[in-house]
């Protein structure tokens, strides 16, 4: 049973953080944008209530110094981290589906 | 070395070949430019890429001694190469003896270098997108 | 709810191995206990795994993915054994004296 409130944690992260990459990505082109980012492991750690206190960090990628406009944001490691966000949630999804089918079979073949 | 690593190899290979752009752009718009800061004509600038870590810095029980080889660019050099000498005593730039020194810039260096770079760039992508799609048909294990 | 499933499982072997064979009581229920045993550690080894891809410490999916589809095939395995199990008791109960 905890495991299954872990993925959801992780889940509702992960999809929070979606939304953070998809802000950094459309704010390629804005001055004096500062790249944002999340602490993962630092996130899963805490209890966090509700997931809207997340810590919202700007990007500490030491040498970034970003272009003549201010704006730091790498379009090329946001990609990546997206594909990587993309690809965890995906996995959770259908581990936390198969986990919940297994405990429906359980649920109706003991019936008799 | 999991699947995620590759993502960062090759994140940091898009970064460099889109810094050698970056160099092949500033390049090809400075190619008549006689006349810099520093005095002297525009110095052609080179990257030069070497290995570096790309692991993350956190290990979760990783061994210390792995290395995760990305590429990164180490400097961005000036080119020692000659520069071009023309004839051409009418020029606000000329010397004493009519010649004016163009930058060492050669045109179809710098385009055969440009589609080098892209190329290098959309196989990385596609490393990227091959990865992806590897881990994600691995979730259909058992379906 | 696997520790319950399981407990009922492991009264369900005392029961008919006592009352069905009498001759193979102590190996036939001891290798029943075992393989349920072994089930439920597949299904924590698969919790295991999925807890770790939650929280990022492996990379690895196709191992979390086999270790599920193993703790799946394995408990869907042993559901229809114990169904066999009931189905035979049954029917020996049935038997006129």
């Amino acid at each position: 049973m905890d495991t299954i409130a872990l993925v959801e944690k992780a889940l509702n992260l992960r999809a929070q953080y979606h939304k953070i990459l998809a802000g950094n990505i459309a704010n390629v082109e804005t001055p004096n944008y500062k790249e944002k980012d999340i602490d993962f492991q630092k996130e899963l750690q805490r209890n966090a209530g509700s997931i809207k206190d997340l810590e919202v960090k700007e990007s500490s990628d030491g040498d970034v110094i970003g272009s003549i406009d201010g704006n730091t944001v790498n379009m090329e490691n946001q990609i990546m981290k997206l594909t990587e966000n993309h690809m965890l949630f995906n996995s959770l999804v259908q581990v936390v589906g198969k986990k919940l089918s297994m405990m429906r079979y359980m649920i109706n073949e003991g019936r008799r | 070395m999991g699947i995620l690593d590759i993502l960062r190899i090759s994140s940091s290979a898009l970064n460099a070949e889109r810094t050698r752009m970056e160099t092949i752009a500033s390049n090809l718009a400075n190619i008549h430019t006689t006349r810099t800061d520093e005095g002297g004509p525009y110095k052609k600038k080179e990257v030069v890429f070497t290995t570096t870590n790309v692991s993350e810095g956190k290990g979760f029980g990783r061994m210390l001694s792995e290395r995760i080889d990305g590429v990164k660019v180490e400097e961005i050099a000036e080119s020692p190469k000659a520069f071009e000498r023309i004839h051409d005593p009418g020029h606000p730039d000329a010397d004493k003896d009519g010649f004016v020194t163009y930058p060492n810039v050669n045109l179809m260096e710098e385009m055969t270098d440009m589609i080098a770079a892209t190329r290098a760039y959309e196989a990385n992508l596609s490393v990227v997108n091959t990865t992806k799609q590897m881990f994600l048909k691995s979730l259909e294990i058992g379906k | 709810m696997k520790i319950d499933s399981t407990l009922n499982l492991g009264n369900l072997v005392g029961k008919s191995t006592g009352t069905t064979n009498p001759k193979a009581t102590g190996s036939f229920g001891e290798v029943l206990k075992d393989s349920i045993q072994k089930v439920g550690k597949l299904e924590q080894d698969a919790d295991q795994e999925v807890a770790k891809l939650a929280k990022m410490e492996t990379q690895d999916i196709h191992n979390t993915m086999i270790a599920i589809e193993k703790a799946d095939l394995s408990f869907q395995l042993m559901m229809q054994v114990r169904n066999k199990i009931i189905s035979a008791y049954e029917e020996i109960m049935r038997m006129q004296v």
